[in-house]
């Protein structure tokens, strides 16, 4: 994926000279306070963001392409399945949508490991098993790239590991995936991070030079001091 | 636009309605009862009548705006919208699944009403009952459409209820149920408006034989306005009303103007009685006296 963007929403500048490039089959953080842009930079990604100006390639195609529609999952930040459904429901839905059988979608739910509660409808579930059921829905069809907008945020830690083990097997059957997070100790668990502010793109490292280059302890702290660093040049 | 996702999408639409046996509950009685309720206010009688089969028209386009934009905005608001513009399913499927899931369920419910109201409460009308199931069938759809077009310019759900008078109100007073369309003033009728500007030129040629030649001008209009000054069959549809109106089927003429307006050879006679009532209006005298009323 490259990318070289600017985006407006509303008139207001959202992002600004936004440059990199991710690899395809790395896991990507995208790291920033909220209001940064992290979600623009995802909507612009999966194609339901015009973009204002620059060049955005997502696996060697525009992004919202009818050929990229089969590659890419997309999680928004609230939990978008159908609530009054259940994830059996909805998983045979959106398999339907892409041309997969109901075992595909079955199969989604097993590693999201809800298959236990396949039959119960989506606003039954606690938060945790909703965003699970919201992630089997992306994950039908093995799609090459993942854009996860805030999947773990006010969840339990337990539920967070169990979110990015699902997430890590997903990495290594060779998918790209893109994960946003405003929890800067998310970051370790990724091979590089996009740090975001302002809608600026303060530095694309991976986690263990984010921690070197700014001598912190904590990826809190080693946001900060990037930021500050930033401010007094 | 591709079958097998507008197919799953007609599908998933009816499942979340039948997840809710609420809603169901209510698509399906809640116009019946107000029927019932209308049946008591009046007593029944021919009054009952006119007003149930108008309401025939109204209910379901109400009912089916409400739960239309509601579900298209609910589709919005929580994501799976977005989350469906990055599959393969066009905007084209989703609103078209949207349009037949909704017309399905507003044609169970007026197969509900019409049994209802025929076999319980008693409604006659002239034609073929079928007609008017066929009406509210179309009247629900036009609900879809404006509640799939009000969903567009509303943000919440509060703004999409709101968005009910302003789109459905005017159709109400519009539809001949409180002023017949005849009695509805020039700029208020869209029926009458066009009957006026059908009626123009013929307005022109009648005025001056009738102050030059009096009596004998007023004959032989009588007499075109039956065998040539019927317009041709398509101008008759021009201007007749919209099915949606109900003016179809709660006419206060009710018992002749139902199978009139559909039938294209009634529907000729009625536009040139609308015609020559108008002419007649035109003239600098009434006292030349014709009576053009075709159906009398």
């Amino acid at each position: 994926m490259h990318a070289t963007l600017d985006v407006s929403l509303h008139g207001n500048a959202v992002l600004h000279d936004l440059t990199f490039d991710v690899p395809a089959g790395a896991v990507v953080g995208l790291m920033g306070p909220s209001g940064c842009g992290k979600t623009t930079l995802m909507r612009s990604i999966v194609g339901v963001q015009r973009v204002a100006s620059g060049e955005l390639t997502v696996l060697g195609q525009r992004p919202g392409s009818a050929a990229l529609q089969h590659d890419v999952g997309y999680v928004t930040q609230a939990v978008s399945v159908y609530r009054e459904l259940t994830v059996s429901q909805n998983a045979t839905y959106f398999a339907a949508l892409q041309g997969h059988s109901r075992d595909s979608a079955d199969r989604a739910i097993a590693a999201v490991g809800l298959a236990d509660l396949a039959g119960r409808r989506v606003d039954r579930l606690s938060g945790g098993q909703a965003s699970r059921a919201s992630l089997a829905c992306a994950l039908i069809g093995a799609p090459a790239l993942l854009v996860l907008d805030e999947p773990t945020v006010g969840l339990d830690p337990v539920t967070r590991e169990e979110i990015w083990s699902h997430l890590q097997s997903v990495a290594a059957r060779g998918a790209t995936l893109l994960v946003s997070s405003h929890v800067m100790d998310e970051a370790a668990r990724c091979d590089s991070v996009l740090l975001l502010r302002d809608g600026r793109l303060l530095a694309h490292l991976s986690p263990a030079q984010l921690l070197d280059r700014t001598a912190a302890s904590s990826y809190d702290e080693a946001f900060l001091r990037l930021i500050r660093s930033e401010e007094t040049p | 636009m591709s079958a097998r996702i507008l197919g799953a999408t007609i599908r998933r639409i009816l499942q979340q309605l039948r997840a809710d046996p609420r809603t169901v509950a209510m698509i399906i009685a809640v116009p019946a009862l107000l029927l019932t309720l209308l049946y008591f206010i009046y007593g029944g009688g021919p009054v009952f009548n006119r007003i149930a089969l108008t309401m025939l028209g109204i209910l379901p386009m109400l009912v089916i705006f409400l739960i239309t934009s509601v579900a298209m905005l609910r589709e919005r608001t929580s994501g799976t919208l977005e989350r469906l513009l990055t599959t393969p399913l066009h905007r084209a499927d989703l609103l078209a699944a949207y349009g037949i899931a909704f017309s399905l369920a507003a044609t169970a419910q007026s197969v509900v009403l019409v049994c209802v109201s025929v076999w319980a409460l008693g409604v006659t009308t002239a034609g073929p009952i079928v007609w008017v199931l066929l009406v509210a069938a179309v009247s629900a759809a036009v609900g879809v459409a404006t509640g799939l077009l009000a969903s567009a310019f509303a943000r919440t759900e509060f703004q999409a209820v709101q968005f009910m008078p302003l789109v459905i109100g005017p159709q109400i007073y519009l539809c001949g149920l409180l002023v017949p369309h005849s009695s509805m003033p020039r700029s208020a009728g869209p029926r009458r408006h066009t009957a006026h500007d059908v009626c123009r030129p013929c307005a022109h040629r009648h005025r001056r034989p009738a102050v030059t030649d009096g009596g004998r001008a007023a004959k032989r209009r009588n007499t075109r306005g039956v065998r040539v000054g019927g317009p041709h069959p398509r101008r008759c549809f021009d201007a007749a009303p919209n099915p949606m109106t109900a003016e179809i089927l709660g006419d206060s003429r009710l018992q002749r103007a139902w199978t009139k307006d559909l039938h294209p050879v009634r529907s000729a006679c009625r536009l040139s009685w609308v015609r020559m009532s108008h002419c007649r209006d035109l003239r600098p005298s009434s006292r030349l006296g014709a009576r053009g009323n075709l159906s009398t």
